[in-house]
């Protein structure tokens, strides 16, 4: 019953959407051009009158069929105990190494020198976070690599 | 006589090392535009132009990409220009046209990059041009 009322909603949905696209025509506007790839739900052809517009009953179902999947797909990864996230979890082993990677690397940025050693420390600390930490740990390194806090003394690029 | 077979090698070593030069030509040597102290600016120059037409030994331009197989990935381009002024920047979400762009640096190649105040990149350009050799 219930899908019966949520398909029907969305032939009503997508109907309407059909009557309002023929009677406001095309647009130059950027929403438009997002929607380029989404299949055309109706059809006019040239000679039928203006208020006619014919829908194309095997588009609507694979629209509706579309729309339907991503609803379910939504529901299902909301859900507390997804694969995804249980996935991430990390030891706290893991998380002890992590921590110290990071002070170690606030450490290396406080030396004001960079050297062969430092990079070679900075790559080693990097490959044991995560790609959020490391990100941040680059910025702060690429950061203070600009503005000279770091006098640069590598062969080379300073981060190879 | 036997001298004319080498002076008529010689006469075309050479035009054949004359023909190897003609074309255009432009000269980009690493140039850096930041202020000193800043984390952002734009660095330039050509790969061929750092190495071969300066005469200091500090200019040097390129990009690199590192991966964390399964986990993560960088890009990261550094500059330094004849005067020992440093920039770089680095993104971890670039996308295949960067990665595409980045793989395809070599000696022809003129680089251009930008890092915005905090590091990232905000531009990077690949250009692969004979006029750069």
């Amino acid at each position: 019953m219930n899908k019966l009322i949520a398909v029907g909603s969305l032939m009503l949905g997508f109907g309407g959407g059909a009557w309002w696209n023929h009677h406001s025509g095309p647009t130059d506007c950027a929403a438009s051009i997002a929607h380029v790839e989404t299949p055309a739900a109706t059809l006019r052809e040239p000679g039928l009158s203006a208020g006619r517009v014919d829908t194309d009953p095997s588009v609507l179902r694979a629209l509706i069929r579309e729309e339907v999947a991503a609803a379910v797909t939504a529901k299902v990864g909301s859900g507390p105990a997804s694969p995804t996230r249980v996935q991430n979890a990390v030891s706290p082993e893991k998380q002890a190494q992590r921590r110290e990677a990071l002070e170690q690397i606030d450490a290396l940025m406080a030396g004001g020198v960079w050297g062969n050693g430092q990079r070679l420390s900075f790559q080693q600390k990097l490959a044991t976070l995560d790609p959020e930490q490391r990100e941040h740990a680059l910025l702060q390194a690429v950061s203070a690599l600009n503005s000279g806090s770091l006098k640069i003394t590598t062969d080379g690029p300073p981060l190879l | 006589m036997r001298k004319l077979p080498i002076f008529a090698a010689a006469v075309a070593a050479i035009a054949a090392t004359a023909a190897a030069y003609a074309g255009n030509h432009i000269t980009s040597p690493v140039a850096v535009y930041k202020d000193s102290g800043d984390v952002g600016g734009l660095a330039n120059g050509s790969v061929y132009s750092a190495r071969y037409y300066t005469t200091d030994a500090s200019q040097y331009i390129g990009c690199q990409s590192v991966a964390y197989p399964g986990s993560s990935g960088y890009v990261f381009c550094s500059a330094v220009d004849a005067h020992n002024n440093y920039l770089s920047c680095m993104t971890s979400n670039a996308d295949d046209t960067t990665r595409t762009a980045i793989a395809s640096v070599n000696t022809s190649s003129f680089i251009l990059f930008e890092a915005d105040t905090s590091g990232r990149c905000t531009i990077i350009a690949i250009s692969n041009y004979s006029y750069t050799l």
